[in-house]
C-alpha cells in the first residue's frame, strides 16, 4: 500500500508501452524505482534501457545485480543476442560473488585490520558445504556433551541451522553473539526450550573462533567482512566507482538487507541505477530476503514509475486475481471460476491414479495443440517417485519433459556413483569398500560389455563379506568363470584393475579422477567414451572435491589421502550436497515442466496451463520449521521484544498462500487444473488451507447461484 | 437420513447441538452409526466457517476409513460437497496435525519422521540386550534358582520369551508410562535425584535415555512422543489451543474407553474452549489396559461428571436373545458376586437389550442351541478335536453362515489352525499383520528385486519370471505359456546367455519353434534390462521403476509407492544397510512378519461376511468390532482368565523369575512413586503385583464379555485344563447360573 501514496499521477494515464519507454529512458529518469506486480513488463522494461544505455554511452560499464544466476537469464540471453559493439561492457552478478571476489581483491585491506589470527595467509573460502563440514567438527562434541537435548533433529540439519543463524546475523547486520538473546527474546513456548538457544550460541560462537583461527572464511564472515571492512573503505570505493557507472538491479525483494543498505549507499555515485520491485515477491524471505527493505529504496531514487497492467493472464483469471487482492470480499461467479479453475470430473482415491489421469489431461491438452513447453507440473516438493512416475508416463506417450529441482545428491548420478566406486577400490587406505552391488553396478557401467551377471561372477569370486576390497586378477579365477566372459571382455577388467591397483594413494583425487576418466574410462570400449554426459558429470564431481579441498587442504595434516578420504566419507554421510542449493538444475529436454512452486515462481514466466498437485499439503504456504533458528525473528522488520504467537504463524501462513496464489495466477496464460485424490501422495487424508480455499471458493459461487 | 427408523436412544443423541454429552454404547449398537450421523446433522445445521470442521476421533486406521466413506456417503445424501467441513483422524494422527502446526514448540522441524511401533522395537530390543550384557550378574541373580546352569544359559539369551525379552516389555512400558505422565528421560534425571531407585529402575532409565538419544539421531518420534508433544504444544501455547478450538468446534470421539491420561487431555483442552465435545465408549469392551495406557476408568468419572449429559445406547440387534441374556448374567455377576471385590468394577451398565418390534436391525431368533456351555474338562488336544468336529459340523450344515473361533493367546489361535489344516478345513486367519492382497504386491515386487541382486540364481530368475506374468494366470492359454517360458529357463545352462547372448542369441532359436513363448521371454528380458540400468538408483526408486513395469491395479500401485516410503525410512534408520537387508525387511511384510500399514481397497478393516463358509480363526482381541453368526470361544480357563483365587498364575509373573515376581508391575509401581513424589512409599520386591493382577483380571473379564458379544445366533464356549488348570471362575458361574434355571 506503501505505493499507492507514491504512484506519479501523470504517468498513470500512459500506455504501458509508453510506460515502458519512460522506464528505459535513462537520461530523463537516472535514477529510477520501477515497481509492479509479475508479469507487468518490468524485465522488459530494463531490457530497454540496457539497450539505449549501450547505444548511447559507449564507454561506462553497467552492472546487472540480481539476487541470484537464474534471475540473470533474461539479460544473459539479451546480451548473447543482441549484436552491439559495448555489450561487453555489461556484468550480470549476484551480491554474495562480488562479495567473495572483493574479499580476495582486497584481503591485504582486511589483513591489516588483525581480525584473523594469521592475518597474512590467504584466505581459505568456505562453500556452503565446507562451511557444514567444519560446522560438525565443532557442533558433534557439544551434541555428544548433551547439549540440544531438548530437540529432535538429523545432525546435518542441526549444522545447517546453526550455519543460518550465523548468515542471518550477517545480512540483517547485527553481531553474531546476540543470536541467543534475539531468539530467546521472541520464543513463547515452554520455557524449558529455552537452553538450547544458549547452546546455539555456545555452537556460533566456537564455529566463529574457529574460522578466525584458521582464516576460514564462511558466507557469514564474507558478508560481514564486505560491510564493515572493506566497503567503507576509501580506496575500495574508488576502485569499485571506476568499475560501474550504470546499475540494474531486478528482483531487489528477493535479497537480504545488507545488499540494499550497499546499494543505497551507492546510488548517488552512479550515473544511473534502476531498481526493480516485485510488489508481491519476497519469496525468498524464509532465506532472509527482505521486501520491505527493498521497498525503501523508492527514497532513494528521483522517479518512480508503477506498472500495473497485466499483460498475461485471461479474463478469468483476472477476474480471480481481483478477488484474491479484495481479500476475498467480491463475489465470483461459477462459470468464471470454473473457466479459471479446472477440477478433475472424477477425484481419485490413491495419488498414483492421479497422475495417471494427469498424464492423461497432459497429452489432451498436446493432442490439441498446445506446446509441452506451456505446461508445468507443480507440487509444492518434489519427491523422486512424483518425478519419476510423470516423467516416465509422459514419456510413453511421447511427451517431452523437463524437471526443475534443487540440484541432487552427487551419489545419485551412475556415471559418478560408478567414478566413486572405483576411487574406492583405489584407495584400500580409505578402509571404506563398495559393497558387492556397488562393484557390480561400476564394472558394468565402466565395460559395457561386462554385464552385471558375468561381473558378478568375477565379484563373487572376491567378495564373501558382501564388501569388495579388491578385484581379482584373471588369473585367479577359476576355468568355469573364465570360459563364461568373452576373451575380450576379461582383458578390458584386467586393464582396469590393473590400472586401479597401480594408483598412488598420494595422488590428489582430482588428478586420479581426471586420469581414470581420460586414460581409461572415455576410451574406447569403456563405458565413458562417446556419453557426453559422463564427460560433464566428471567434470562436475572434480568440481565438487576442488571446492572441498580448497578450504581443507590447509588443515594440518591433510595431505591427498586424507582429503580424498574425508571427501568420500563427507558424500555418503551426506554432509556434501545434503544442503538447499539456490541454484536449481534443470534435468531433462524442454518439454512440460515438473518443478517445485517457488522454483516456478522464481522463473518468472508465464505458461498456458499450471497443473497444482499435493492441494491438501501444508507446503503450499507453510515455512520451514527450524527449531534452532527464526527467519523472522532475526529480520531488520521484526519489533525487538515481541513473542513469535501462534497467531503470527498463522498470518504468515495465510499471507504465504495468498502470495503464492497470486503469483501462480500472474503466470498463467490459460487455466489451472487443481488435481486431487482421497489420499495425497503421502498415503494420508490432507487438509490444507489450499484445499479448503479451493473448495470454499466453489462452494460459495454454488451457494450463490442456488440462493439467484 | 432415514429418521423414521431411529431408535428412542439414537434419536436422543441426534438431537444434540452443543455441551458435553457423554454415551453409554453396548456391543452391536451401532456406535459408528450414530457417530456419523451426528457429524453429518451437525454439518447441515450448524453454521460452519469455511475454516472450521467437525473433528471426529477414533482409535484404529480401520474406523478412520469407515467413519470418512460413511460421513460422505450422508453429506452427498444432503447434497454437500464430501471431504469438507469434516476431518476424522486417529488420536496419533490428530496428534501429528496438532504437532505441525507449530513443530517449533516441540522441538521439531517440519519434516520430523514418525517411527513405527516395530521400528521403536528393534531399537529396545538392541538397547536391552546392550544392558543385559552390562548387567549380566545383576538378570543371572533374578532368574528363579530352581533352574539349571543350562536352563539359566538359555533364558539368558533368548530373545523370544528369555529375560532378553523380558527386560525389551519391561522397558517399553516404563517408556510407554513415563510419557504417558509427561515425564521425559530428562525429568526423570532430575526426579530420580530426589530418591534412591532401584538397580532395575537405573537400567530401564538408561535405556529410555539412549532410547530417545537414538530417536533424536535419527530425527523422529514414536507414538507416544506424538502424543506427549502435542500435548506439550498445547500446554505451552494458548494461542494455538484458541486457534485450533476455532477451527474445530466440535469434538466427536469415539472408542473413548480406549484413551490415555494424555490422549484424553489433548481433546479436553480443546473442548474446555469448544465446549461442545461427544464421547462414546463402552468401558466393558475396553480390553487394552494391561499392556497400554488406555484406561477406561476415565470415561467412567466423565460420564459421572455433572457437566455431561449421559445417554446409554442400550439396544442392540446384534445378538439372539439367549446370548444377550448370557453377556448380561456375566455383566451382572461381576458386579455382584465376583469373588475378587476389587474386580467387580470391571464390568459396568447398561445391560443389552434386543431392539423393538419396527427396528430395521432385528435380532436373530434363540434356536435349541443359541448357547451351548461345554463343562467337559477337555484336554488341550481334546478341545482341540472338539472345536475341529464342531467347526467341520456347522460348516456343513450352514453353508451360509459366518463361523469363528476365537481364543485369547496368539499361541492357541496357530494351534488350532494347525489342527484345522491337518483336518482339511477351509480357514482364514486374521492374525495376520498385513492384508493378503498388499503381502501379494510386495511379494511380487521382492521377488523382481531379488533378480537384479542375485542374477545368477536360476530359481530367482524363473520365480521372477512368474511374477511378472502373475496377471496371466486368469487366462488358461497364456498361463500355458508362461508354463512352457519357464521351463524353458529351468533348463538353461546358463542365465547370462539368456539375457546378455554373446554370440547366439537362444530366443532366435526358439522364436522358430515358438513364437509366443519367444516373444512372452523376450518381453521379460527387455524389461529386467531396463532394470539392470536403473540399479544405480536408490533402492525406493528402483521398487518404482519395477513397478512401473508390470500391469498394477490402482491400489497395487499405491501400495508399492507406500512400500517405496516405508523403504525409504529403513534406509535413513539404516545407512548401513544394503540391498539384501532391505529386500528383508521388504519379506518380511510380505511374509507377514512384519506390519505395515497397507493402502488396501478396504484399507486394513476385516470384513466376515467376505469368508462365509470358511472358519476364521483370530484372537478375542481382533475380534473387537467384528460378528460372526456361529462362535466358538475356546479355553475359557483360569491361565487365560485368573480371578484372584489362590491357584491362578499370571502371564507378567514369568515362571524363570524368581519368587515370580512381577517386574514390570514393580517398575511401574516405582515410576508412580517417583512421579508422585511420595516420601513415606517404600519400593519393595512384590509392590505393584496386586494392582497388576486385578488389572488383568479387569481385562479378561471385558475380554470374555467381547468374546460372548461377537456371536450372532450362537455360541459355544468351552476349556481346556492343559497344565492343572481349571474352568474360569467367571465361566463357571454362568454355566451353574445356567444350570440352576
Amino acid at each position: 500500500m506503501i505505493y499507492n501514496s507514491l504512484i506519479m499521477n501523470g504517468i498513470l494515464s500512459l500506455t504501458p508501452e509508453r510506460m515502458q519507454e519512460q522506464a528505459a529512458d535513462f537520461l530523463a529518469h537516472p535514477h529510477l524505482f520501477l515497481s509492479g506486480p509479475a508479469s507487468s513488463g518490468k524485465t522488459s522494461a530494463a531490457l530497454l534501457r540496457l539497450h539505449q544505455i549501450l547505444t548511447s554511452d559507449f564507454n561506462s560499464r553497467t552492472l546487472v545485480l540480481v539476487p541470484q544466476r537464474s534471475l540473470g537469464e533474461p539479460y544473459q540471453s539479451f546480451l548473447r543476442n543482441v549484436n552491439l559493439p559495448s555489450s561487453h561492457q555489461v556484468s550480470v552478478q549476484t551480491m554474495s560473488s562480488i562479495v567473495r571476489r572483493m574479499i580476495a581483491l582486497f584481503w591485504p585491506l582486511i589483513a591489516s585490520h588483525q581480525v584473523f589470527r594469521h592475518p597474512f595467509e590467504p584466505p581459505r573460502f568456505l562453500t556452503l558445504e565446507t562451511a557444514q563440514y567444519y560446522m560438525a567438527q565443532i557442533a558433534d562434541p557439544l551434541i555428544d556433551r548433551g547439549h540440544f537435548a531438548t530437540i529432535t533433529l538429523t545432525r546435518n540439519r542441526l549444522f545447517s541451522q546453526l550455519l543460518d543463524n550465523l548468515n542471518k546475523s550477517a545480512i540483517v547486520g547485527f553481531p553474531h553473539t546476540e543470536l541467543a538473546r534475539r531468539l530467546k527474546s521472541a520464543w513463547n513456548g515452554d520455557q524449558s526450550q529455552l537452553t538450547v538457544y544458549d547452546d546455539v550460541q555456545l555452537a556460533v560462537n566456537a564455529f566463529r573462533e574457529f574460522c578466525l583461527e584458521h582464516n576460514l572464511l564462511d558466507y557469514s564472515l564474507q558478508v560481514e567482512l564486505f560491510r564493515e571492512i572493506v566497503w567503507p573503505n576509501e580506496t575500495f570505493q574508488r576502485y569499485f566507482q571506476n568499475q560501474y557507472q550504470h546499475l540494474i538491479y531486478d528482483n531487489a525483494e528477493e535479497d537480504p538487507p545488507y545488499v540494499h543498505d550497499i546499494v543505497r549507499s551507492w546510488i548517488k555515485n552512479l550515473q544511473s541505477s534502476l531498481i526493480i520491485l516485485d510488489e508481491e515477491g519476497g519469496l525468498h524471505s524464509f532465506l532472509g530476503a527482505d521486501p520491505v527493505s527493498a521497498a525503501n529504496l523508492v527514497f532513494d531514487s528521483t522517479t518512480h514509475i508503477r506498472f500495473k497492467q497485466n499483460y498475461v493472464s485471461p479474463p478469468p483469471i483476472k477476474a480471480l486475481l481481483g478477488y484474491l487482492q479484495s481479500s476475498q470480499t467480491q463475489k465470483l461467479p461459477h462459470s468464471t471460476i470454473s473457466q479459471a479453475l479446472i477440477i478433475t470430473s472424477k477425484q481419485p482415491r490413491f495419488f498414483p491414479e492421479l497422475l495417471q489421469s494427469v498424464s492423461q489431461e497432459i497429452a489432451d491438452l498436446i493432442l490439441n495443440g498446445t506446446t509441452a513447453e506451456q505446461i508445468v507440473v507443480l507440487s509444492p516438493f518434489l519427491s523422486d517417485p512424483l518425478v519419476f512416475e510423470l516423467s516416465r508416463r509422459l514419456s510413453k506417450a511421447g511427451i517431452p519433459t523437463q524437471t526443475l529441482r534443487p540440484s541432487l545428491a552427487l551419489k545419485s548420478n551412475p556415471h559418478i556413483q560408478t567414478i566413486l566406486t572405483l576411487a574406492s577400490l583405489a584407495h584400500p587406505d580409505w578402509n571404506q569398500p563398495p559393497d558387492l552391488y556397488q562393484a557390480q553396478f561400476a564394472l558394468s557401467t565402466a565395460i559395457p560389455k561386462l554385464d552385471p551377471l558375468r561381473a558378478r561372477l568375477i565379484l563373487d569370486q572376491t567378495a564373501p563379506n558382501k564388501s569388495v576390497t579388491s578385484l581379482p586378477p584373471i588369473a585367479s579365477l577359476p576355468n568355469e568363470v573364465v570360459e563364461r566372459i568373452p576373451t575380450e571382455v576379461l582383458g578390458q577388467f584386467e586393464k582396469l584393475r590393473l590400472w586401479l591397483s597401480s594408483v598412488d594413494p598420494s595422488e590428489p583425487l582430482d588428478y586420479f579422477i581426471s586420469r581414470l576418466f581420460s586414460e581409461l574410462l572415455a576410451q574406447p570400449g569403456y563405458g565413458f567414451a562417446d556419453v557426453q554426459e559422463a564427460g560433464e558429470h566428471t567434470a562436475r564431481l572434480i568440481q565438487s572435491y576442488q571446492k572441498f579441498k580448497r578450504p581443507v587442504a590447509a588443515d594440518q595434516g591433510a595431505d591427498a589421502a586424507y582429503l580424498g578420504r574425508e571427501y568420500y566419507k563427507s558424500l555418503n554421510q551426506g554432509l556434501l550436497s545434503a544442503l538447499y542449493l539456490p541454484d536449481e538444475e534443470i534435468v531433462g529436454e524442454p518439454g512440460v515442466l515438473i518443478a517445485p512452486v517457488l522454483t516456478f515462481l522464481m522463473q518468472n514466466r508465464a505458461v498456458e496451463h499450471q497443473f497444482w498437485l499435493n492441494l491438501g499439503s501444508k507446503g503450499w504456504y507453510e515455512r520451514l520449521e527450524q527449531p534452532l533458528t527464526h527467519p523472522y525473528v532475526l529480520n531488520r522488520q521484526w519489533q525487538p521484544g515481541k513473542k513469535w504467537t501462534t497467531d503470527d504463524e498463522l498470518a504468515l501462513g495465510r499471507f504465504n498462500l495468498e502470495r503464492t496464489l497470486i503469483g501462480l495466477l500472474r503466470r498463467c496464460r490459460g487455466q489451472v487444473h487443481l488435481c486431487t485424490s482421497d489420499y495425497s501422495e503421502a498415503g494420508i487424508e490432507e487438509k490444507g488451507l489450499l484445499l479448503t480455499w479451493a473448495q470454499n471458493l466453489f462452494r460459495s459461487a454454488l451457494r450463490e447461484e442456488e440462493s439467484d | 437420513m432415514t429418521e423414521f427408523a431411529l431408535r428412542q436412544s439414537q434419536a436422543e443423541v441426534l438431537r444434540y447441538r452443543s455441551g458435553w454429552m457423554g454415551i453409554s454404547a453396548v456391543p452391536g449398537s451401532g456406535k459408528t452409526w450414530t457417530l456419523s450421523h451426528l457429524a453429518a446433522k451437525l454439518l447441515l445445521t450448524v453454521d460452519l466457517q469455511p475454516d472450521q470442521e467437525i473433528l471426529v476421533v477414533t482409535f484404529a486406521n480401520s474406523a478412520v476409513d469407515n467413519f470418512t466413506s460413511r460421513i460422505g456417503e450422508l453429506v452427498r445424501e444432503y447434497g454437500l460437497l464430501e471431504g469438507y467441513g469434516y476431518r476424522v483422524r486417529t488420536l496419533h494422527g490428530l496428534a501429528g496435525d496438532i504437532i505441525r502446526e507449530r513443530p517449533e514448540l516441540a522441538g521439531l522441524g517440519n519434516d520430523f519422521r514418525i517411527l513405527d511401533d516395530e521400528d521403536a522395537n528393534a531399537i529396545l530390543e538392541e538397547l536391552s540386550f546392550e544392558q543385559l550384557n552390562k548387567h549380566e550378574d545383576f538378570f543371572r541373580h533374578l532368574i528363579s534358582s530352581d533352574r539349571n546352569p543350562k536352563e539359566v544359559e538359555k533364558l539368558m539369551r533368548d530373545v523370544k520369551s528369555g529375560m532378553p525379552a523380558l527386560l525389551k516389555d519391561i522397558a517399553s512400558s516404563f517408556i510407554r508410562s513415563a510419557k504417558n505422565e509427561g515425564q521425559m528421560a530428562a525429568d526423570l534425571a532430575i526426579l530420580q535425584k530426589s530418591r534412591p531407585v532401584t538397580p532395575l529402575f537405573q537400567i530401564c532409565f538408561e535405556i529410555y535415555r539412549s532410547y530417545q538419544e537414538r530417536l533424536k539421531l535419527l530425527g523422529a518420534v514414536d507414538f507416544d512422543d506424538l502424543i506427549y508433544h502435542a500435548w506439550k504444544c498445547l500446554k505451552s501455547d494458548p494461542d494455538l489451543v484458541r486457534h485450533l478450538a476455532h477451527r474445530w468446534p466440535y469434538i466427536l470421539e469415539d472408542e473413548a474407553q480406549d484413551s490415555s491420561k494424555q490422549q484424553q487431555a489433548i481433546l479436553q483442552v480443546l473442548a474446555e474452549q469448544t465446549g461442545n465435545w461427544v464421547r462414546v465408549g463402552d468401558t466393558n469392551q475396553a480390553i487394552y489396559q494391561s499392556f497400554t495406557t488406555a484406561d477406561p476408568r476415565l470415561l467412567k468419572e466423565y460420564l459421572a461428571r455433572p457437566d455431561v449429559y449421559s445417554v446409554d445406547l442400550p439396544e442392540s440387534g446384534r445378538s439372539c436373545q439367549k446370548i444377550i441374556d448370557l453377556a448380561n448374567r456375566l455383566n451382572a455377576w461381576v458386579q455382584t458376586s465376583h469373588p475378587n471385590e476389587a474386580v467387580r468394577d470391571s464390568l459396568t451398565k447398561p445391560f443389552i437389550i434386543p431392539t423393538q418390534p419396527g427396528d430395521p436391525q432385528q435380532n436373530p431368533p434363540n434356536t435349541a442351541h443359541s448357547v451351548e456351555l461345554v463343562t467337559n474338562p477337555f484336554s488341550s488336544e481334546e478341545e482341540l478335536n472338539f472345536i475341529t468336529r464342531q467347526a467341520k459340523a456347522w460348516l456343513e450344515n450352514h453353508p451360509q453362515d459366518t463361523v469363528a473361533v476365537l481364543a485369547l493367546m496368539n499361541a492357541r489361535v496357530n494351534k488350532i489352525a494347525e489342527v484345522l489344516r491337518q483336518n482339511k478345513i477351509d480357514y482364514v486367519d486374521i492374525l495376520m499383520k498385513v492384508p493378503r492382497e498388499t503381502r501379494e504386491t510386495i511379494g511380487s515386487v521382492v521377488n523382481l528385486l531379488k533378480l537384479i541382486f542375485y542374477p545368477l540364481d536360476q530359481k530367482v530368475a524363473v520365480k521372477a519370471l512368474q511374477v511378472f506374468y502373475r496377471h496371466f494366470r486368469s487366462d488358461d492359454a497364456l498361463a500355458k505359456v508362461v508354463t512352457t517360458a519357464k521351463g524353458w529357463l529351468e533348463s538353461l545352462p546358463r542365465l547370462e546367455d539368456f539375457f546378455y547372448p554373446v554370440e547366439a542369441d537362444p530366443l532366435e532359436e526358439l522364436s522358430y519353434d515358438d513364437p509366443e513363448t519367444a516373444s512372452l521371454l523376450a518381453d521379460f528380458r527387455a524389461a529386467v534390462l531396463r532394470w539392470h540400468q536403473a540399479a544405480y538408483l536408490a533402492f525406493d526408486q528402483l521398487m518404482l521403476v519395477i513397478s512401473h513395469d508390470l500391469p498394477l491395479e490402482p491400489f497395487e500401485l499405491a501400495t508399492v509407492h507406500k512400500a517405496s516410503s516405508f523403504i525409504k525410512i529403513q534406509m535413513d534408520n539404516h545407512p548401513e544397510w544394503t540391498p539384501p537387508e532391505l529386500i528383508a525387511a521388504l519379506s518380511d511384510i510380505a511374509k507377514n512378519e512384519r506390519n505395515f500399514f497397507s493402502v488396501n481397497e478396504n484399507q486394513d478393516a476385516f470384513n466376515p461376511e467376505l469368508y462365509k463358509g470358511k472358519v476364521v480363526l483370530c484372537t478375542c482381541h481382533k475380534a473387537k468390532g467384528l460378528e460372526w453368526d456361529k462362535v466358538f470361544l475356546t479355553s475359557v480357563n483360569n491361565y487365560d482368565y485368573p480371578s484372584g483365587a489362590e491357584k491362578d498364575s499370571y502371564i507378567s509373573e514369568k515362571y524363570f523369575i524368581l519368587d515370580r515376581r512381577n517386574l514390570q508391575a514393580e517398575i511401574l509401581a516405582e515410576l508412580n512413586l517417583l512421579i508422585s513424589n511420595n516420601p513415606s512409599a517404600v519400593v519393595h520386591p512384590g509392590i505393584g503385583r496386586l494392582d497388576a493382577r486385578n488389572e488383568l483380571i479387569r481385562d479378561r473379564l471385558r475380554l470374555l464379555y467381547v468374546g460372548i458379544t461377537r456371536a450372532k445366533s450362537s455360541l459355544t464356549i468351552s476349556y481346556n485344563t492343559g497344565i492343572n488348570l481349571a474352568p474360569a471362575v467367571a465361566y463357571k458361574a454362568l454355566w451353574q447360573e445356567e444350570e440352576n434355571d
